[in-house]
């Protein structure tokens, strides 16, 4: 009995051997089986959860006239992209009384804004809605290697050559004409 | 969710770095830019989420808008904004209106993808509205509204990372384009990753800023006013450590003049026609973004109500001491050609239409459009 039993074991042990050595090869981590287990695990959980309320979106639109009319998962993800910018500042703009000029300074004001937006991103987890996380998203930055433009509009290169005495127009001119000259496609 | 767009993602990452690496041999050198990103693609499978027929989403227009708005600063003598006015009235007669218009450039934008390795090009133009410019200068009076603008130029690759090329800043009519990397240079200088618009004093020309230690609306683009023109309540970098200054809006997203429509949303819509109705303290007033011939053929910036229109445009109203209005909403649209579909020289013999040309020099570049011996008679 041990013998027959060891014996069907092996093949069991040769099929977790190799099981292991490829995920150790694909991706190096304990999350990796985790990972490769999710989308199944996430798909079977949106089939399974309940359909969120509409009236969650719809009063989110109502808060925020930007997202007036996007579908909740949408909505979500807009929220979680404006919450990762690098200067709350920039939220000032998003509601009517936040956006100033007001009794209340720029970082007072900020400050609220932000705290609307977790809220209304919290509102719609709560209705049930599900966005990705975009953590490491630089919703703005200063890229010091932006790939160049390896193509111009016809209609911009006009538009550049109709401003002779403009000097950052010649200059954008020549650095167009040089890198989209007449005759050539676009690349792609 | 994640892990599915994870596992997508190495083979599109792949596909794009190939594209790019193609698509971006022989030409400059990599160089200092702003860029803004985007949570999902500008442009979808399909158009989808297009309203304003350019076939782009136009939730993303909207949080591209919003990513990109700049800084907008006043200088310390503004007697005629939101902030602060010299006639002591409510802030809504003369607060700025802030809207925008999203373009796309060139053709085929529906075949437009994120792996393609071509670069893809937008422009996004910001409008000021103010009520009124209170210019006091000798022999340049000020006017009912006063209309001001900047556009944007970004280009992407792969359609959600947006690189600022130049800026058009309007002033006066006397207009420059400003460099994507001078523009980049004065916002990293100012610890940001934004541009600035700085407004002159009391008629709101649209400037970009100098040095960071200065007060100065630009360089010698503002010699029109001999050097005396600043634009900043002390100096740029302490207007902007202190807070001196706001986000442009970006709620209002225009849509914009065939082969666009206009957005329902922003604007009212009939027949032919776009407007925008406020009330800035002189009743629900109407100014058009259409072209008209009429007597709403200048933008008198909602001060003037349509029984006081007369037939050359003006008021005959005066609304802050002021009767003569300004130049049409509709002349700051941006109406460059583009094309969702394929070029056509359909009223365009002579120039470009999208990535194809329509003059006579396309037989010997070969890069005539389709239609264009059928319509233009270069063959």
């Amino acid at each position: 009995m041990t013998t027959t039993h060891s014996f069907l074991f092996l093949p069991f042990l040769l099929v977790l051997t190799a099981a292991c050595a490829g995920t150790g090869t694909l991706s190096p981590g304990p999350l990796a089986g985790a990972a490769s287990l999710a989308p199944q695990t996430g798909a079977a959980a949106a089939s399974a959860r309940p359909a969120p309320d509409p009236a969650v979106a719809e009063s989110v639109g109502r808060e925020l006239a930007m997202l007036r009319g996007v579908r909740g998962d949408d909505q979500l993800r807009t929220l979680r992209w404006m919450l990762a910018v690098s200067d709350d500042r920039r939220l000032v703009n998003l509601f009517d009384d936040t956006r100033g000029p007001g009794e209340e300074g720029l970082d007072r004001r900020a400050a609220t804004a932000r705290q609307r937006l977790e809220d209304l991103a919290t509102r719609l987890e709560a209705a049930g809605h599900r966005a990705p996380d975009p953590a490491g998203l630089e919703v703005a930055r200063s890229d010091p290697n932006a790939p160049p433009p390896n193509w111009f509009p016809p209609a911009l290169i006009e538009e550049l050559a109709a401003r002779p005495n403009d000097p950052v127009a010649a200059q954008a001119l020549e650095e167009a004409r040089r890198t989209a000259p007449r005759g050539s496609r676009p690349p792609g | 969710m994640i892990t599915t767009k994870s596992r997508r993602r190495p083979v599109r990452s792949w596909a794009l770095l190939l594209a790019l690496a193609i698509g971006l041999a022989g030409t400059a050198s990599a160089e200092a830019a702003l860029s803004y990103t985007l949570s999902s693609d500008l442009k979808k499978a399909n158009c989808s989420g297009d309203v304003d027929s350019d076939c782009l989403d136009n939730t993303e227009e909207n949080n591209l808008a919003w990513a990109a708005a700049p800084w907008y600063f006043y200088d310390e003598d503004e007697d005629c904004s939101g902030w602060r006015n010299e006639f002591g009235l409510p802030s809504v007669h003369f607060a700025r209106q802030d809207f925008f218009q999203v373009r796309p450039q060139g053709d085929g934008i529906q075949g437009w993808s994120p792996t393609s390795g071509q670069a893809k090009w937008i422009r996004l133009t910001y409008f000021f509205v103010f009520p009124h410019d209170c210019r006091s200068t000798v022999g340049f009076g000020g006017h009912q509204g006063d209309p001001e603008y900047i556009k944007l130029d970004l280009y992407s690759y792969d359609l959600r990372t947006w690189y600022l090329s130049q800026v058009f800043y309007a002033h006066h009519d006397n207009n420059h384009y400003f460099s994507g990397t001078y523009l980049e240079d004065r916002a990293r200088a100012l610890g940001t990753s934004w541009i600035s618009v700085a407004a002159d004093e009391d008629s709101h020309g649209s400037w970009p800023g100098r040095e960071i230690s200065s007060s100065h609306c630009a360089g010698s683009e503002d010699d029109f006013c001999a050097s005396t023109c600043d634009c900043f309540v002390g100096t740029w970098q302490s207007d902007f450590n202190n807070g001196f200054m706001e986000v442009v809006g970006a709620s209002r997203n225009i849509g914009g003049p065939s082969p666009e429509s206009w957005n329902s949303s922003s604007v009212t819509v009939s027949g032919g026609e776009a407007w925008t109705e406020l009330d800035v303290g002189h009743g629900l007033n109407r100014e058009y973004w259409t072209p008209r011939s009429d007597k709403f053929q200048k933008g008198c910036g909602w001060e003037c109500p349509a029984a006081y229109r007369q037939s050359n445009g003006d008021c005959s109203l005066s609304v802050h001491d002021r009767t003569s209005c300004s130049s049409h909403l509709g002349s700051k649209l941006d109406t460059s050609y583009f094309a969702v579909g394929g070029g056509s020289c359909a009223g365009r013999c002579g120039g470009s239409a999208g990535s194809c040309y329509c003059d006579a020099s396309c037989v010997t570049y070969g890069d005539c459009c389709p239609d264009a011996c059928s319509a233009c008679g270069f063959c």
